[in-house]
């Protein structure tokens, strides 16, 4: 017997459809997806889950603000510090304006290298022709407390302090999966009917 | 003129190089507070769970921590004893 060719297919999607396990259908906003991404935890509050995304935001700006507590903010660097980068614009816009305000106010050119740089201590920064250098200070200067407008983090300090916005980013991650998709009331054991005790 | 010799909070980074390792209490207990906001099932439970993980994760690395000790300065030595 020669089944017909189109047959087949149909064949294989029934047998797919009994063989694959029937998930919930998940509620997906993509309104709160969006406030999440804007924002760490908006989009519980979109979901009307405030508490939930106000805990969320503590937790991710915690860990943000606490890592750059530690390693300044040098610690958020799109230019030296790439990979890191990836991993920590997970946290969204905040890391996104303090490495837009890092990379200009805070480096300037050097005229050796030819790239834009933290200063050294014996550095400062001055506005030449609208673009700003880095120029060696003099003794005297540096006796008056002049220099660079921040230090370049270094070491293990560094990069803990990196580790700590990383950490935010995929925190981030999974709080902007909850609110894509929340567990729905079939996910939550909390939710679910004691059995009932079957009469002796 | 810019000082700079004066510290700056979440400018320059902070001296706490002989106390590294204190930094992960805070560490974990802000993944704790972000984590079980939206892992914990039911609210009335959360300061006691966020506790919960806070200790979980620092008895972990605590663990690792040891395990990785007594790899490197007992085990691997007795395995590969350097000539002397």
């Amino acid at each position: 017997m020669v089944l017909f060719p189109p047959v087949i297919p149909g064949i294989l999607v029934h047998t797919l459809c009994i063989s694959m396990p029937q998930t919930p259908t998940q509620n997906i906003d993509p309104v709160a997806a969006l406030a999440a991404a804007l924002f760490p935890g908006a989009g519980q509050m979109v979901r009307k889950r405030t508490l939930r995304g106000v805990l969320a935001c503590v937790g991710v700006l915690g860990l943000f603000f606490f890592g750059l507590l530690i390693g300044g903010i040098d610690a958020i660097d799109s230019k030296e510090d790439r990979i890191w980068f990836i991993a920590e614009a997970m946290v969204g816009p905040p890391t996104f304006i303090v490495d837009y305000v890092h990379q200009n106010n805070f480096k300037a050119y050097d005229t050796l290298t030819r790239t834009t740089r933290t200063g050294n201590p014996n550095e400062h920064r001055v506005q030449i022709n609208s673009r700003w250098q880095w120029e060696q200070l003099t003794a005297a200067q540096m006796d008056q407390g002049m220099g660079p407008p921040n230090t370049k983090g270094l070491g293990r300090l560094n990069e803990i302090a990196m580790l700590s916005i990383v950490l935010a980013g995929m925190l981030n991650l999974i709080i902007f999966l909850d609110a894509l998709m929340p567990p729905t009331e079939k996910q939550n054991p909390s939710t679910k009917q004691a059995p009932k005790e079957s009469p002796a | 003129m810019i000082p700079t010799l004066a510290y700056t909070p979440f400018i320059d980074a902070l001296a706490v190089h002989d106390e590294w390792y204190l930094l992960i209490i805070p560490i974990a207990f802000f993944i704790a507070i972000g984590y079980k906001s939206v892992r914990c099932y039911d609210m009335k439970n959360y300061l006691r769970e966020v506790f919960i993980f806070t200790m979980q994760i620092l008895i972990g690395l605590g663990i690792l921590a040891i395990l990785s000790t007594v790899l490197i300065t007992v085990l691997i030595p007795m395995l590969a004893p350097v000539p002397s």
